[in-house]
């Protein structure tokens, strides 16, 4: 118990006197009885607090382990060699370092003219860094299309192979562009969710209304003692027993809704909250349910979490668990 | 033999298929939540049914049952769920009957310990009762809650699924009016 909570040891200890209620012994052992079949018939499967202690940890390692794929995955397809242009169909293999002096200016030649599709640096380097794709032997400008048709029949296995993992004929160029759209968050997702999430707030700002009607309805109804309690005060018998309890709550709840508009919406608000705290369980798992549907998995979860707090005693769909 | 034991030990052994377990929780706390129910609904029969749906709701989610609170949170926040299904039942608004407009406070008496003054006591304990049925339905849900649950206003907050300030405001209030209705017997 907390030192700050209200409390009035006099009003505890009357309370207390008063607390003398049981339920009958019928009941009790009606309940007592139910506890005991359902233990003696269902042992509770101990795996499904296992499973639901290790849901968010695997579910955690699973990420980390899915993110750091994807991450190694566009790491690497950066980091390999691009395709040379000669693998394209119609080119032929060019390395200087094989060709004859008298060749050597044709090919610049060539390469200037290729500069838009791939820069002398990056030839050289892919020449390096694939040395065994080189024509094994191109002393003669006249041996080129046998050299063509010998590097053609090399290469067609490799690709062949990176003709499955790249969609167009320069493979090397799209995958480049194609990565970041894979990894980015899509901008219209965002969208929604900042509209789904402003739809509560505007039944928000109506539930004001419908609440300032059922405080008028109640407050009517609650100056009202139930007739029950007429006889309660009745038996009590005491000569100064207070009139009807009705009267000073009453005066002053009508005087303050009077003088301090400002404290009714007070009022208001705390009665709006309160009418969201009062959501059917059904109306939770229908909004977790919707929220899954569309896609937002997190909303959904936390909603989840919120309603197992609020609803502990509820067992949850096949399908929310 | 389970008197030294917590609530939430006990709920444990009962989640893990110790049936005399539940047997010295339900003797713990069956008085207090029937009395809550009692006082909530004003009415006997409707109280038996739903302290036993109660009852029937924790056996039934005991495979859940993981301690992240006092146990009589838990069990406080299932007799709330089903005293809402109740009210929603009937169609009445009646936890919407919130007055947190500011009264005057007023002392009460400290309870008289002289055996001369029982009757004065017990008329008071009448008054009393017949006062809290009279408070907004929050309101006498927040001071039973602490008076039969023994909830601080954090947990009647976390049982009621409301901010703690609102909980403390509604326990204020409560007690400011039976302060109010009870005064004529200092």
């Amino acid at each position: 118990m907390n030192a700050d909570d209200p409390r009035d040891p006099g009003i505890d200890a009357t309370y207390q006197a008063t607390a003398r209620d049981e339920p009958p012994r019928a009941l009790d052992e009606r309940i007592l009885a139910a506890a005991h079949r359902a233990v003696d018939a269902r042992p509770v499967p101990a795996g499904r607090s296992f499973a639901q202690r290790w849901r968010v940890p695997v579910g955690l390692a699973a990420t980390i382990v899915l993110s750091a794929t994807v991450t190694l995955m566009v790491y690497e397809s950066e980091k390999a060699p691009p395709v040379p242009d000669e693998l394209r169909p119609g080119k032929v293999l060019r390395d200087d370092r094989n060709l004859p002096a008298t060749e050597a200016p044709r090919r610049a030649v060539d390469k200037e003219s290729g500069a838009q599709e791939s820069k002398p640096e990056e030839l050289q380097e892919r020449g390096r860094k694939a040395p065994q794709r080189a024509a094994p032997s191109r002393s003669a400008p006249a041996d080129e299309d046998a050299v063509r048709q010998l590097e053609s029949r090399k290469r067609d296995p490799a690709r062949s192979n990176e003709a499955k993992s790249a969609p167009g004929p320069f493979p090397a160029e799209p995958v480049r562009p194609a990565a970041p759209p894979a990894l980015a968050v899509p901008p219209p997702a965002a969208a929604p969710l900042a509209k789904d999430v402003q739809a509560p707030a505007a039944k928000k700002r109506d539930a004001p209304a419908d609440a300032r009607e059922k405080m008028d309805e109640l407050r009517s109804s609650t100056t009202r003692p139930r007739p029950e309690l007429r006889g309660q005060s009745g038996l009590g018998g005491s000569s100064s027993a207070a009139p009807a309890p009705e009267t000073p709550a009453a005066t002053i709840r009508e005087g303050t809704l009077a003088d301090r508009p400002a404290g009714r919406l007070e009022r208001d608000a705390a009665t709006a909250a309160e009418q969201s705290a009062m959501r059917s369980p059904e109306d939770w798992i229908a909004e977790i349910r919707r929220l899954k549907q569309a896609g937002r998995t997190e909303d959904a979860n936390r909603l989840l979490a919120e309603f197992r707090v609020r609803f502990p005693d509820r067992s949850l769909p096949e399908d929310l668990r | 033999m389970q008197d030294g034991v917590s609530d939430e030990e006990l709920m444990l052994r009962y989640r893990d298929g110790e049936a005399g377990a539940f047997d010295a929780l339900y003797q713990r706390h069956k008085g207090p939540v029937f009395r809550y129910l009692r006082r909530q609904t004003g009415n006997a029969a409707v109280a038996e049914e739903l302290f036993q749906d109660v009852w029937i709701r924790l056996i039934n989610a005991r495979g859940d049952y993981v301690v992240k609170a006092r146990f009589t949170t838990w069990l406080y926040t299932i007799a709330h769920n089903r005293f809402l299904d109740h009210v929603r039942t009937l169609g009445r608004a009646e936890l919407t009957s919130f007055d947190d407009a500011l009264e005057t406070v007023v002392a009460f008496p400290a309870a008289d310990p002289l055996p001369e003054h029982a009757l004065e006591r017990k008329d008071l304990a009448g008054r009393l009762l017949a006062a809290l049925d009279t408070l907004p339905a929050a309101q006498r849900e927040a001071f039973l809650m602490q008076q039969e649950g023994g909830l601080t206003v954090e947990e009647i907050a976390q049982a009621t699924g409301v901010e703690r300030e609102t909980a403390k405001s509604r326990l204020r209030y409560a007690l400011a009016k039976l302060r109010e209705t009870l005064k004529d017997l200092a």
